[in-house]
């Protein structure tokens, strides 16, 4: 009896770490970022893995909120919309994100990164999304009533109902009784379709008022 | 059950034939826009004459020396003070008399004035639905004989600023009955150039205050509404303020009409040789119908812009996958002929012939202004 008890325990063992190494696999073939998103989200290894001092290949979210200025970088795209799907795109939007973290850096302020999708299915935007690597938040469906469309293309920060679409808006905050609210939003950049972000990109990704010391826009 | 077949067979193809005779005007396949319809506008009458516009078979090289010239100015830049960093340059207007353009910038929500040599001189407008304010802004036009600035804005709303010798302030505004694609402003109106199914009008005029004081202008005649729909609201429309005289164009299509204050049909201007694009009528899986603007290939012409000088109106077109530019024309509606002014790289948005200075615009790479001394 204690030998089969022991044969049982070591074939499920077997069967535990093959179930456990096949999840793994299939995370990976669904989302390569798969690991970078476990590890920051259970709490072991990110500093070790991502040490701020080396500049991986793709954004990594912080997950942190310690400075008064953020840069929000939103993506706006749509799993419908032919130029969304562009091959090219999903490296520019990666490149244009580690860009602006280092910007985001070199002044200290924080960086976050918003991805909207602009379709009627949740799954269809989700699964649009995930080409465009890791995002701080996403926000998928509702086509153009979605709350990021609303946000930065009709109401808060009006622009072109287009997409692709890049916005990086510079967002102050103070404390409040709840944490800490967004006192001041102020856009930096739009850069509408393919050709704009790309050549925004071959120029440097230039961003008014880190520059120099005159605000952007009449505000 | 053969009985019962058929019967279900005829239901079946009844309704298929319903179904189809909902949509009898549209035609799967048809290229847009149609020869015959411009054949018709081009046949000369009597009443609305027509001037034809070509490039020489053989082009003067020294007359057509646009081609070669350098900007003596450029406004925009790649990363410097943020007022010269535009986020995307939808239109210009030049103020001629006070040596002064006003750049609209479509992502910065914002108008930008400059002197003649690229010195900043002051700002308006801002992202946002407050008066003053602009959310998708369109197009621009400014009138020196009252020093009126107005923009246009695809949410339907003219914003209207007056001008002095330093400073720019907000007016008022009003909403016009179409989304529009283009503006002017002449003699206290405004001219909406969109297109509203309701009039079956191309250009709606307004006074200053929004009231809504005419309407006119061709439109695409598809007897598909979606096609009529779709094609008629594109295109643009220039005031001449010295001949009181409006061009009024419908992309893609080589007929231009010119148009008195009140909206008389004066002239037509024809460019010959101009291939359009093909945009072709169709029909979706689900039904709804279709158009689908075909890739530009090479050989076919795309409309630049209009604008004006003088009694003179200009016309710019270019050639896909053609090197040499884009051409220009400069015609006066109440000549015989046009003058075909040679070619230039960048879009040109306006010119001020007595001064010598041409403006032109680009957004690629970035976005910047260029003026040109064409005064030689």
């Amino acid at each position: 009896m204690t030998e089969k008890y022991r044969i049982h325990n070591i074939l499920f063992s077997i069967f535990c770490i093959l179930v456990l190494l096949l999840s793994f696999a299939v995370g990976f073939v669904a989302n390569p970022f798969f690991l970078d998103t476990l590890t920051s989200r259970i709490g072991f290894l990110p500093n070790m893995l991502h040490s701020s001092t080396v500049n991986p290949a793709y954004y990594i979210p912080e997950y942190k909120a310690k400075h008064d200025v953020e840069i929000l970088f939103v993506y706006i795209g749509s799993h419908s919309c032919k130029f969304s799907n562009d091959e090219d795109l999903p490296s520019l939007i990666e490149q244009a994100k580690l860009i602006t973290q280092d910007l985001a850096r070199e002044h200290k302020y924080e960086m976050s990164t918003l991805g909207a999708a602009i379709d009627w299915s949740v799954e269809n935007g989700l699964r649009h999304l995930s080409k465009f690597g890791l995002f701080d938040e996403i926000i998928s469906g509702r086509k153009w009533q979605n709350t990021a469309a609303r946000l930065f293309i009709y109401e808060n920060i009006p622009g072109a109902a287009a997409t692709p679409q890049l916005v990086l808006v510079k967002r102050k905050f103070a404390p409040s009784s709840f944490g800490r609210q967004i006192v001041e939003e102020k856009l930096l950049v739009r850069k509408v379709g393919k050709d704009e972000i790309e050549d925004w990109l071959s120029i440097g990704a230039p961003i008014p008022g880190f520059t120099s010391d005159i605000s952007v826009g009449s505000n | 059950m053969k009985p019962y077949f058929a019967r279900v067979l005829s239901i079946y193809m009844i309704a298929i034939a319903g179904c189809n005779s909902n949509h009898p005007e549209i035609v799967t396949g048809r290229i847009h826009p149609e020869q015959e319809w411009i054949s018709n506008l081009i046949e000369a009458n009597e009443r609305t004459p027509l001037m034809r516009l070509a490039v020489p078979d053989t082009i003067n090289k020294e007359k057509a020396r646009l081609h070669s010239i350098d900007p003596i100015v450029q406004i925009g830049k790649i990363e410097e003070d943020s007022k010269l960093m535009f986020g995307y340059i939808e239109d210009l207007a030049v103020d001629k008399k006070n040596k002064r353009i006003f750049i609209l910038d479509a992502r910065y929500n914002e108008i930008r004035a400059f002197d003649y040599n690229g010195v900043f001189l002051f700002a308006v407008g801002g992202p946002g639905v407050a008066p003053g304010e602009l959310q998708y802004p369109q197009a621009i036009d400014f009138d020196d004989k009252n020093n009126t600035l107005i923009t246009l804005d695809r949410n339907r709303s003219v914003q209207i600023y007056s001008v002095s010798d330093t400073s720019i302030a907000y007016s008022s505004s009003f909403k016009v009955d179409f989304p529009p694609w283009d503006t002017c402003v002449m003699n206290g109106h405004v001219f909406a150039r969109g297109y509203s199914e309701e009039v079956k009008s191309t250009v709606l005029k307004y006074r200053l205050d929004g009231t809504r004081v005419g309407s006119f202008g061709i439109y695409y005649d598809s007897e598909n509404p979606f096609v009529r729909q779709t094609l008629s609201p594109r295109g643009q429309v220039v005031c001449n303020r010295e001949s009181n005289t409006l061009l009024v164009s419908i992309d893609h299509i080589p007929v231009f009409f010119i148009y008195d204050e009140e909206g008389t049909d004066l002239r037509r201007i024809y460019l010959d040789a101009f291939d359009p694009i093909d945009i072709i009528e169709g029909v979706s899986p689900d039904g709804r119908p279709t158009l689908e603007y075909t890739a530009p290939k090479k050989g076919e012409n795309i409309l630049s812009r209009f604008f004006t000088h003088g009694s003179d109106f200009f016309v710019q077109y270019f050639t896909v996958e053609q090197k040499g530019g884009r051409h220009l024309f400069k015609f006066d509606p109440n000549a015989e002929t046009g003058e075909y002014m040679g070619t230039l790289g960048e879009v040109t948005f306006d010119i001020d012939l007595t001064q010598g200075y041409l403006f032109a615009a680009s957004n690629r790479p970035y976005p910047r202004v260029f003026v040109f001394d064409i005064s030689i």
